[in-house]
């Protein structure tokens, strides 16, 4: 099962790209996988078109975002004017939820939320909306760019400056907080610099200062004395640092595993020997971070049963999944709210470690939470959500009436119908019984129906196989 | 969905009246009969035992639910998204089942069944008694066999919606005396009894209205000669009405903790912030046998109105600060300048804060305000806080703007409305000279951090003096640059001395104020009149239009630019409310607090309709 | 094990069958090495913290009354505590008489009292002075509670804070690896279902949690079986808890009172949660101090005496510690309205089976005062330093930023 071969596989097969044949044809748990692991999830149309379109096409549009993004980006960015204008802190998260419903380049918001979680910044400190969303420009700008670029840029970030003491750090008395993170969770990973770098480090970091809504550098406060870093000495800068750093032989492989195990597998560590390869390329290519992410996507090891169902889907992917998949249009600030409860507040990670995710996100509490919040979400009796994702109204669109019908429907479009048979079998005997069961007098048949297939969409959310990613 | 019979009852009388002048009157129907039979029966507070507290009643249901549900008052409700989402939710929609589900098995359409069940009133009675506290509910229509039929129905739906929440407690059928009850829990008790219907939360306030309706309401509310009172004091026909008994609300332990050590009733009082900003109101309270208050509808919109049957006479050393003498008016005129959001209008004797103070405050207050007195000399540069105080006059006005255009060339990134207070001065010439003093003073002390800039200008006779903020330098602390909608003045129109937030609002009083003249009985009896304006409202809302479409937007899963339309939709409805007035009177033996709401939808309808 | 859990376990696997054959125990009850705390006799393995936050600034002085002490009637002429009508704990001190409670806890060798206390250089702002204690820093800026910090030191623990209506999460627990849940009632732990009738609802339920019963075979599905029914059965739990559970003291009518029942009915769940947060308030009496204060105190005895011998009555009267503290106290001398304005050092009790009975340090001068406010002779990160050591098992050095001497609450 997962995990199990990991240790022995061929790097050289891995990493090819995928092409079906008959031990791994090209089927819905594949299309439903690429779109859970590439965006949020899929409505039921977005599966059968990938179904038919195949791996390659599906990949390269996922790739690319379909049309109307420029529209949305600029109907967004309106919006993220006045949340700037008045630090309006509710409203940021519901509008970074809403771009990754809406976005029609999913795959962007998706990378942009791995480096939030690997830049892992927080609005507790920086305390201004303006610029926390400065930050995840910067992020999604370089989200499938060059990382070097990306690293470079985020030592003169307000957010980043605010977030690590960066604007403190000044000559003769320069504050190692960010040069270490730099170092030990941005690019190299512990054991891989001394303390002395990080010193060194630091110092070339000085001279940075938040004046009003922008970074600027004072060049007084710079100091531009010698430094020994990671074996080079000079008159190094913030962005010979940067260059130091990328030059070392651990960044790529940090960076390369940190991607497998968002895109393919938390359960088991890769081999060094089966990451080499992508990190060679990664490092060749300066740190192209889109075709990273192209050659991870289009893999054999990624279509295999090692990377399929491998995660637990974290707060927002288990909550976009559903509302994507019912195809509603949700009041994005109540759900950025209950996504607290869930354990994920978006830009407000816990700490400079970002969310550790895998299984730290269910346990007795989160994961009772989450089943909670699908009933809200689907019984259309929750106030704050109202009837915006209706089931029943999505059976009556793609007419699917008969117990049968529904069943296979909702199996279909939230696990691609990859359950045991005896769970269908239970559902489809619970759909099939529950006609006879009582109704309250006052209540139509139209309502009961409704009610039955409500019931029936929340089952399906609480299956177990439906919080692995 | 008007309810015919009830329109249908008013007329009876008339046609009734008139044909009986005729001199071959016709025979009257049956049902006519039937109606002028009814008619006689006394109303339905005969049914709650008199040791009821608290009195709540809605005399015609049908007309009560005709009103609100009035095209008028929907449509443009209506228009706005969470409205919408609430009616269409999942269950609203099931009490339309409910409803609908009672229609048909009762075999009536719900305003006729509205009428037989509830046609003569719906009452609710509240008993100020510890956990639980009893209240009771009464019901009474005109058809009994439908009132039993409706009670048995009810039971089956309440006894499955138990089960099919798995709760614990059935229906258990009891009796009391020849009624036959019905328990469900220790919190639920019923009974109909003839044409009425009685739900309690307690079994003895249950059995205290079982045993009015025996009694034909020997021992009931209708007893009660303070309600005869209360409905003398209201206006006719109220859609709801409410009495509450003061005396044994002034005997609840929670209020006797506030009203005792010392008695709140008269001054002095603990918290002299009580006597100066509510002493009359508390006085009322603490005299007054009972409170009653009924809501109307009538043509311009709603009004609310509490009345107490004390008033003037008797008030105690209350009356010095907030009475004016019978002769005088009770407030000056309400200011009305252009885009009001608020305007409030009060009398209030300031000088009597300090001349009557040994009646106002305790000791200790005295102390502390003599003391403060002299505390503060040094800083009024001559004047004695006491002279000042006993120069100006009792009535004082403020009003807040939204303001349209601003006089700087930077715009703040939050609008402030302007705002003004006007008072009248006693002594004009002496105070206005004293407190054009103090006020430059304090603007050099205050503004010197800010380094405000100093503008005097004569208009219309007047002299504004004003201040204004730099625009070149940043101030400490002012992120949304709010200081830019302000130009801080001063100015004395004849015997009213104005401190205006802007110099734009300040002009636009003077214009006001000389056209009010200086008359000495101008104004009216009202002691307090204050106004809600909805246009200015809808005008001030609109200035933050950006933040409201990015809420709507988010919340509601739309473009910004239907997120617009949402917001107008809202906007409009805010200016169709029109004013919202608020108006307090005392006369000799009565008080009276008026909210009236004067709705302007149907206006708003009429020009989008000729518009079409 | 407890026989608690014992007869836990005994229901779930004859009832429903949800643990499977060869998994490991339930999440809950599982006591992995990492979370046995290293406490050493104070508590029992895993102990368990209560914190009563008073919000407003509670008036330690009429708290616990230096009756005897002149000073005291001249400092407060009108709000002053007879001897009379004061509970004695010794010939200089006594218990406002509405903390009966207390002085029957005291009595029972369980209220310990630590006098004194607050920080140097105080600050009389609520929002200020509330956050120095909750963060355990007298910096500005940070971001971390001292009980976020200690939770990251006890893994896998729940932990709960039971809140009122639109209370926010206090900064005291933020900083937890994983966020503490805000709950007001029970029924938000529960599996909320919608059904058309009660047997629709237990036909769902059974669907859920026959899906949750893993085949115990390796594998991230497995995980979430066994995450899922260990879940499910703490949610059977809490609702047969609620529906049946019998308080072995009655508890007060009051909101508190509900809040603490709560955690005793959680407590006694088995859920192996360490700690819980609840606020009590408004004591910012400004004005009209006496009833406002007397009726505060009184809703707070009560509660805390119905939920300790409520708790000690179950069994875990060693393994609970429940502790007060209150932003700062009052000013020594009463102002002109009958109440009080802002001070500085107060009290804080301490209740629990292993805690030190009575006094602890003594009650601080009323004739040196520093602007008018007692002056605090133990430092709050003392008694901090003593819970996390000795109680909690964490390590206080790392929390507080520095040692501190440990407060003597404690038996030895």
């Amino acid at each position: 099962m997962a995990g199990a071969g990991v240790k022995n596989l061929d790097p050289l097969w891995a990493w090819q790209p995928y092409r079906p044949s008959t031990e791994a044809p090209w089927n819905l748990p594949r299309v439903g996988h690429l779109y859970r692991r590439a965006a949020f999830g899929a409505t039921y149309a977005e599966l059968q078109a990938g179904l038919k379109a195949g791996p390659e096409a599906l990949l390269d549009q996922l790739l690319k975002g379909g049309p109307g993004l420029a529209e949305f980006d600029a109907q967004m960015a309106s919006l993220a004017q006045s949340i700037a204008r008045y630090n309006d802190a509710t409203h940021l998260r519901a509008w970074w939820l809403a771009r990754m419903l809406h976005s029609p380049h999913p795959l962007q918001e998706k990378i942009t939320l791995f480096w939030h979680n690997h830049f892992a910044t927080s609005y507790a400190k920086v305390q201004s909306a303006r610029f926390m969303l400065g930050q995840y420009e910067l992020l999604r700008r370089h989200a499938l760019g060059r990382f070097s670029e990306l690293l470079r840029a985020m030592s003169s970030d307000p957010a980043m400056l605010i977030w690590l003491d960066g604007r403190d750090s000044k000559k003769g008395n320069p504050n190692e907080n960010y040069a270490r993170e730099l170092m030990e969770l941005f690019s190299l990973g512990i054991g891989h610099y001394t303390e002395k770098d990080v010193r060194e480090a630091a110092r070339a970091f000085t001279g940075w200062e938040i004046q009003g809504t922008k970074a600027v550098f004072n060049a007084q406060q710079h100091d531009d004395g010698v430094k020994t870093v990671l074996g080079q000495t000079g008159n190094w800068n913030a962005d010979d640092i940067v260059r130091i750093c990328l030059e070392q032989k651990s960044a790529a492989p940090f960076l390369v595993a940190k991607l497998y195990r968002f895109f393919i597998s938390e359960t088991a560590a890769p081999s060094p020997e089966l990451l080499a390869p992508l990190a060679q390329q990664f490092r060749n290519s300066d740190y192209d971070f889109g075709a990273l992410v192209k050659t991870m996507l289009a893999s054999n090891l990624f279509f295999s049963s090692h990377a399929y169902r491998t995660r637990i889907k974290s707060p927002v992917d288990f909550v976009l999944n559903i509302v994507r998949g019912l195809e509603g249009a949700i009041d994005a600030t109540a759900l950025a709210q209950s996504l607290e409860q869930l354990g994920q507040n978006l830009f407000s990670p816990p700490s400079v470690k970002g969310w550790d995710g895998g299984k730290s996100w269910l346990n007795g509490q989160t994961l009772l939470f989450r089943q909670n919040l699908a009933l809200a979400l689907t019984s259309t009796e929750d106030a704050r959500f109202g009837r915006r994702c209706d089931p029943a109204a999505l059976a009556r669109k793609y007419h699917k009436e008969t117990d049968a019908e529904l069943v296979d429907f909702f199996l279909h479009l939230f696990l691609q119908g990859d359950v045991a048979a005896q769970t269908r079998m239970r559902l489809l005997h619970y759909q099939q019984q529950a006609h006879k069961l009582p109704a309250p007098v006052y209540w139509t048949q139209q309502d009961s129906a409704d009610q039955r297939v409500r019931s029936l969409c929340h089952l399906v959310l609480t299956l177990p196989e439906f919080q692995l990613d | 969905m008007r309810c015919f019979l009830c329109s249908v009852r008013f007329l009876v009388p008339l046609t009734f009246a008139a044909a009986a002048a005729r001199a071959e009157a016709p025979l009257p129907s049956k049902e006519t009969v039937e109606k002028q039979a009814l008619e006689r029966l006394p109303a339905p507070t005969r049914l709650v035992p008199h040791q009821v507290d608290l009195l709540i009643q809605a005399p015609q249901p049908c007309r009560l639910l005709s009103v609100l549900t009035a095209e008028d008052l929907l449509k443009p409700l209506q228009q706005v998204a969470p409205v919408q989402e609430v009616l269409h939710s999942t269950k609203v929609r099931r009490l339309g089942q409910l409803v609908a589900y009672f229609e048909k098995e009762l075999g009536l359409p719900w305003p006729q069944l509205l009428d037989r069940l509830a046609g003569r009133g719906v009452i609710i009675g509240v008993q100020f008694a510890p956990n639980p506290t009893p209240v009771l509910l009464v019901v009474e229509g005109e058809d009994e066999p439908l009132m039993q039929q409706f009670f048995q129905l009810g039971l089956k739906v309440l006894a499955q919606e138990l089960a099919r929440q798995e709760a614990k407690d059935k229906p258990i059928k009891g009796s009391y005396k020849e009624y036959s009850t019905i328990r469900i829990g220790a919190n639920f008790h019923a009974a109909v009894a003839g044409r009425a219907l009685f739900l309690s939360n307690s079994e003895k306030a249950l059995h205290a209205g079982l045993d009015c309706h025996r009694s034909g309401g020997k021992g009931s509310m209708a007893d009660v000669s303070s309600i005869k009172e209360a409905a003398q004091l209201l206006p006719p026909q109220p859609l709801v009405s409410l009495w509450l008994n003061m005396t044994k609300l002034r005997q609840t332990p929670g209020a006797k903790a506030a009203y005792k050590d010392p008695p709140y009733k008269d001054p002095p009082r603990n918290d002299p912030a009580l006597t100066i900003g509510y002493g009359q109101y508390l006085n009322l309270l603490g005299r007054t046998p009972f409170v009653c208050a009924g809501v109307y509808r009538d043509k311009a919109g709603f009004l609310a109105t509490v009345r107490t049957p004390c008033g003037r006479e008797d008030m105690g050393a209350d009356r010095f600060l907030h009475l004016p003498l019978a002769s005088a008016p009770g407030s000056r005129p309400l200011l009305k300048p252009k885009n009001v959001l608020y305007s409030e209008s009060k009398y209030f004797n300031i000088a009597n804060v300090w001349k009557e103070r040994a009646a106002l405050f305790n000791e200790k207050q005295v102390q502390q305000l003599e003391q403060f007195e002299n505390k503060v000399a040094p800083f009024l540069v001559g004047a004695r806080l006491s002279k000042l105080l006993m120069q100006a006059g009792p009535y004082y006005r403020f009003v807040a703007v939204h303001q349209a255009g601003i006089a700087y060339k930077t715009t703040p990134k939050i609008s402030l409305p302007a705002f003004a207070l006007v008072w009248e001065l006693r002594e004009p010439e002496a105070l206005g000279k004293s407190l054009e003093t103090i006020l430059r003073g304090v603007a050099l002390l205050a503004g010197g951090k800010a380094d405000l800039r100093l503008i005097e200008e004569q208009y219309q006779g007047c002299k504004l003096v004003g201040y204004r903020f730099p625009e070149d330098r940043p101030l400490l602390g002012d992120v949304y640059d709010l200081r830019f909608n302000f130009t801080p003045c001063f100015t004395r129109v004849g015997d009213q001395f104005v401190v205006s937030s802007t110099l734009d609002l300040c002009r636009e009083l003077v214009d006001l104020l000389r056209q009010e003249g200086g008359a000495p009985s101008r104004g009216q009896a009202a002691t307090t009149r204050a106004s809600l304006y909805g246009a200015g409202a809808a005008a001030y809302l609109q200035t933050f239009e950006d933040l409201l479409v990015t809420q709507t937007a988010l919340d509601q899963a739309v473009t910004p630019k239907e997120a617009r339309e949402q917001i107008k939709a809202l906007v409009d409805v805010l200016r169709g409310v029109g004013e919202l007035a608020l108006e307090a009177r005392f006369h000799a033996k009565a008080f009276q607090y008026d909210v009236r709401l004067r709705t302007d939808f149907a206006a708003k309808a009429q020009t989008v309709q000729k518009e079409k | 094990m407890t026989a608690n859990r014992r007869d836990f376990l005994k229901a779930s696997l004859a009832g429903v069958g949800l643990i499977g054959a060869g998994s490991g125990a339930p999440l809950f009850l599982s006591r992995t090495a990492a979370a046995v705390p290293a406490a050493d006799k104070a508590g029992a393995k895993d102990t368990i913290l209560v914190v009563i936050e008073l919000t407003g600034g509670n008036d330690g002085l009429n708290t616990v009354v230096p009756f005897n002490d002149p000073e005291y009637a001249k400092l407060r002429p009108t709000l002053r505590q007879t001897p009379a009508q004061v509970k004695k704990i010794n010939d200089q001190l006594g218990l406002h008489p509405s903390l009966a409670g207390f002085a029957e806890l005291l009595q029972d060798n369980v209220l310990c009292i630590v006098q004194g206390v607050g920080y140097p250089n105080p600050n009389q702002s609520h929002f200020r002075s509330m956050d120095i204690w909750q963060t355990a820093s007298l910096n500005e800026n940070v971001s971390e509670g001292w009980l976020g910090k200690a939770l990251k030191g006890l893994p896998g623990a729940p932990s709960f804070h039971l809140k009122s209506n639109n209370e926010a999460s206090p900064l005291a627990l933020e900083g937890a690896p994983v966020r503490v849940p805000s709950i007001a009632t029970l029924e938000e732990f529960q599996l909320q279902l919608a059904a058309a009738s009660g047997a629709d609802k237990k036909e769902q339920r059974d669907i859920i949690e026959s899906a949750a019963r893993s085949n115990g075979g390796p594998g991230l599905l497995d995980f979430v079986q066994r995450t899922a029914s260990n879940t499910y059965a703490s949610s059977r739990r809490l609702q047969e808890i609620g529906k049946n559970y019998q308080p072995q003291t009655p508890y007060p009518n009051t909101p508190l009172g509900g809040r603490l029942k709560l955690a005793a009915q959680l407590i006694d769940a088995g859920l192996g949660a360490r700690l819980f947060y609840v606020a009590h308030g408004n004591f910012d009496t400004h004005a009209t101090q006496a009833p406002t204060h007397a009726n505060l105190l009184a809703q707070l005895s009560q509660a805390v005496t119905a939920f300790f011998k409520d708790i000690a009555a179950r069994g875990h009267r060693d393994r609970v510690l429940v502790m007060t503290f209150s932003e700062f106290g009052r000013r020594a001398k009463e102002n002109g309205s009958r109440g009080t304005d802002h001070g500085s050092a107060a009290p804080m009790f301490l209740i629990g089976g292993k805690v030190k009975p009575g006094p602890v340090g003594e009650h601080p001068s009323l004739t040196q005062l520093e602007f008018g406010n007692l002056k605090h002779h133990t430092d709050f990160r003392q008694v901090y330093a003593a819970i996390l050591d000795r109680w909690l098992g964490v390590s206080s050095k790392d929390i507080l930023g520095a040692e501190f001497s440990h407060a003597a609450i404690f038996k030895s």
